[in-house]
């Protein structure tokens, strides 16, 4: 599930092929016009590589053009996703 | 360019300097020529001449000319009078001595606007008495040339020869450091060919100029006859044309000869070729045939030849290129030649594009499996491939392309292609994925993609494993232990130079190195621990010493995914 909050996003339950046409019409374009966008993903149960390409477009697309897009408050579960990925050096997970 | 010289034949230098980065293109321009300013210079100072000149010349005639000290204005004039001595230089018997130029009715009237008299030319023949161009200066007076003028020119074409030679191998370093790329271009263009015959087509155009050969031949057996079908191509030069025809199937011909033994054949001189294949063609469609090649692919049926109008000193790297040609042409052979069992479209051309027989590896037993996800019609873009990289050397490579489909099929090829040709090109396992890194960013579809690559050494058992954001290979260790190495980073094309650490493990007697797809392990709703720890329990549970029985064992034990597809690659000990 996806909801727009303050600075940016909160998602939800599962990120995947169901979900993914929405996400990347919030991510694209970026919410708001500048500063840092926050996506929250505390209660993310999994993401699927589609999903995970949208969260690193839309990071990509930030760092063109002087922002950041930050992974925030990941659950375990996101957390280790992002290791078995190789991203969480990558992403800016806070 | 302009040909010019009357007997192309007789100028043997093959594949040359004028054919370098620039020269052909911008024979005026001063930046890429200035290498034989130092010659000029030293001949204008030596000699007391204004003008002097080092035209430079290949075996199919083609020529560019460097001057020193002309104004720009009148170029074009005194390139045409420069050309003009280099002719009549070549022409006689290797100098060219001109006292008066205006008496010279073949030269009067370039001299006559270029305000110039006297001219002195000297060939330039290399060490193997090949010609390769001309040295030439001008005066603006009449001048008697003595006969020490002439020996200094004589002594100044030496280092002229040596610059040229110089050339030749930067040339030759340009060609080798570009044939990577060259290499990941035929990829490409056999994973669009559609048929055979376009895979044939394809290969010896694009063969032929990666390895500097006059002419490329793609050749199939055809079963019904037990011909050859050969088709080639000759694209040296932009003259390209292109023929087919058939051979008779025996080893009477070098491309014979390797379809029926499984082995490359090397002839580097016309000598070698006489005596090896007294049968073999000595001149094909008008090139003066002086060494030939012979490589079969991977299944056999096939083979890829090449022929030069020069000798060739078969060494390593050339060596490498042939195989790995040979590789992409057998390739697009099995792809284009996939049997027409009853499945869809996308999933025969999946089936196709994965290796249908892993190569031998000594000492090891390999095994692999590919299965689509069961509800899902469509097929994903998992691959991978194992390839000879040298006798002591096999690179293993497992990949997922985001996405389904035929756009991610047609992608995975594309990548799998792309690996094989960078496995014999590359030394190390980090190049080959930064490579891959950089070849994913440009192909659409490949972003994001994730791969592993190992590389196997059998005298060794050493293990050297890069993950690109792909699932964590596993290790099963004879205690039974099983070990899950770390990821290397990111995945491929992210578009940035990300560095990615190598992990080295050995693997002893007994042991298994185990490359996997996600759909193996990830189950929805589920952590990837939890699936990651179902199969290092399935592996400890597997019969390790018989690597396509354990690889069934764990398959059955961990279940067919919802939806992903999965593929798996096993080496054992």
């Amino acid at each position: 599930m996806i909801e727009v909050i303050e600075g940016g996003l909160r998602l939800s339950g599962e990120i995947d092929a169901s979900c993914i046409d929405s996400l990347a019409s919030h991510l694209n374009p970026l919410p708001g016009t500048t500063g840092d966008v926050a996506i929250h993903l505390a209660n993310v149960g999994f993401i699927d590589s589609s999903g995970l390409r949208e969260l690193i477009d839309a990071h990509q697309r930030a760092e063109r053009s002087g922002r950041r897009v930050l992974m925030t408050d990941p659950s375990p579960v996101v957390v280790r996703l992002f290791e078995i990925s190789g991203l969480s050096k990558y992403l800016h997970v806070a | 360019m302009n040909a010019f010289y009357p007997h192309p034949a007789r100028l043997k230098r093959p594949f040359n300097v004028v054919d370098t980065i620039s020269f052909v293109q911008t024979p005026f321009d001063k930046v890429a020529n200035e290498s034989f300013a130092p010659v000029a210079r030293l001949a204008r100072q030596v000699l007391a001449v204004p003008i002097t000149f080092v035209t430079v010349i290949d075996s199919a005639g083609n020529h560019a000319t460097y001057l020193l000290n002309v104004d720009d204005d009148n170029e074009n004039d005194w390139e045409s009078l420069s050309v003009a001595i280099a002719k009549l230089s070549l022409a006689s018997d290797g100098v060219l001595d001109v006292r008066d130029g205006r008496e010279d009715h073949r030269l009067a009237p370039l001299i006559r606007k270029t305000h110039t008299c006297a001219c002195l030319a000297e060939r330039l023949v290399d060490i193997s008495g090949d010609i390769c161009g001309v040295l030439g200066v001008i005066d603006r007076r009449q001048r008697v040339w003595t006969e020490q003028d002439r020996t200094t020119l004589s002594d100044l074409s030496g280092f002229a020869v040596a610059e040229i030679d110089r050339r030749d191998a930067v040339r030759l370093k340009f060609a080798e450091d570009h044939s990577t790329e060259q290499l990941l271009h035929l990829a490409k263009a056999l994973t669009a060919a559609a048929g055979l015959e376009e895979i044939m087509q394809r290969t010896s155009r694009i063969a032929g100029d990666l390895v500097g050969a006059s002419l490329a031949y793609a050749a199939i057996v055809d079963l019904d006859t037990g011909d050859l079908n050969l088709h080639y191509g000759k694209t040296l030069r932009g003259r390209e044309s292109e023929r087919s025809t058939r051979l008779r199937l025996d080893e009477s011909s070098s491309l014979g000869t390797a379809v029926l033994t499984g082995r490359p054949v090397h002839l580097g001189t016309a000598d070698e070729i006489t005596r090896g294949f007294p049968l073999e063609m000595a001149e094909a469609d008008g090139i003066d045939v002086q060494a030939l090649a012979a490589y079969p692919t991977r299944r056999g049926h096939a083979a890829i030849g090449f022929a030069w109008s020069h000798s060739v000193t078969f060494n390593d790297p050339l060596r490498r290129t042939l195989a790995t040609v040979a590789e992409l042409f057998g390739l697009g052979l099995e792809r284009a030649s996939a049997s027409d069992r009853d499945r869809s479209v996308a999933d025969r051309l999946q089936r196709s594009l994965l290796p249908g027989v892993l190569p031998f590896v000594p000492g090891a037993q390999t095994a692999a499996m590919y299965e689509a996800g069961a509800a899902n019609l469509e097929v994903g873009g998992d691959w991978y491939d194992i390839v000879a990289a040298g006798p002591d050397r096999y690179i293993i490579g497992i990949g997922d392309v985001v996405g389904r489909g035929l756009h991610a099929a047609v992608t995975m090829g594309e990548l799998r292609h792309a690996f094989a040709a960078l496995v014999s090109r590359t030394d190390s396992l980090s190049a080959i994925v930064e490579n891959l890194d950089h070849f994913a960013q440009n192909v659409e579809g490949a972003r994001l993609s994730t791969m592993v690559a190992a590389s196997y050494e059998p005298s060794t058992g050493n293990l050297e494993v890069i993950s690109a954001g792909h699932m964590p290979p596993m290790v099963h260790r004879s205690d039974g232990a099983v070990m899950q190495l770390p990821n290397g980073g990111p995945p491929l094309g992210l578009g940035e130079q990300l560095a990615r650490s190598t992990v080295k493990t050995t693997l002893g007697e007994g042991e298994s190195l185990w490359l996997y797809t996600d759909g193996l392990v990830e189950r929805r709703g589920e952590p990837v621990d939890v699936g990651l720890g179902r199969l290092r329990d399935a592996i400890k549970n597997s019969r390790a010493f018989d690597s396509s029985a354990a690889l069934r064992d764990v398959y059955e034990e961990l279940g067919r995914p919802e939806s992903d597809d999965v593929a798996v690659v096993v080496l054992s000990r």
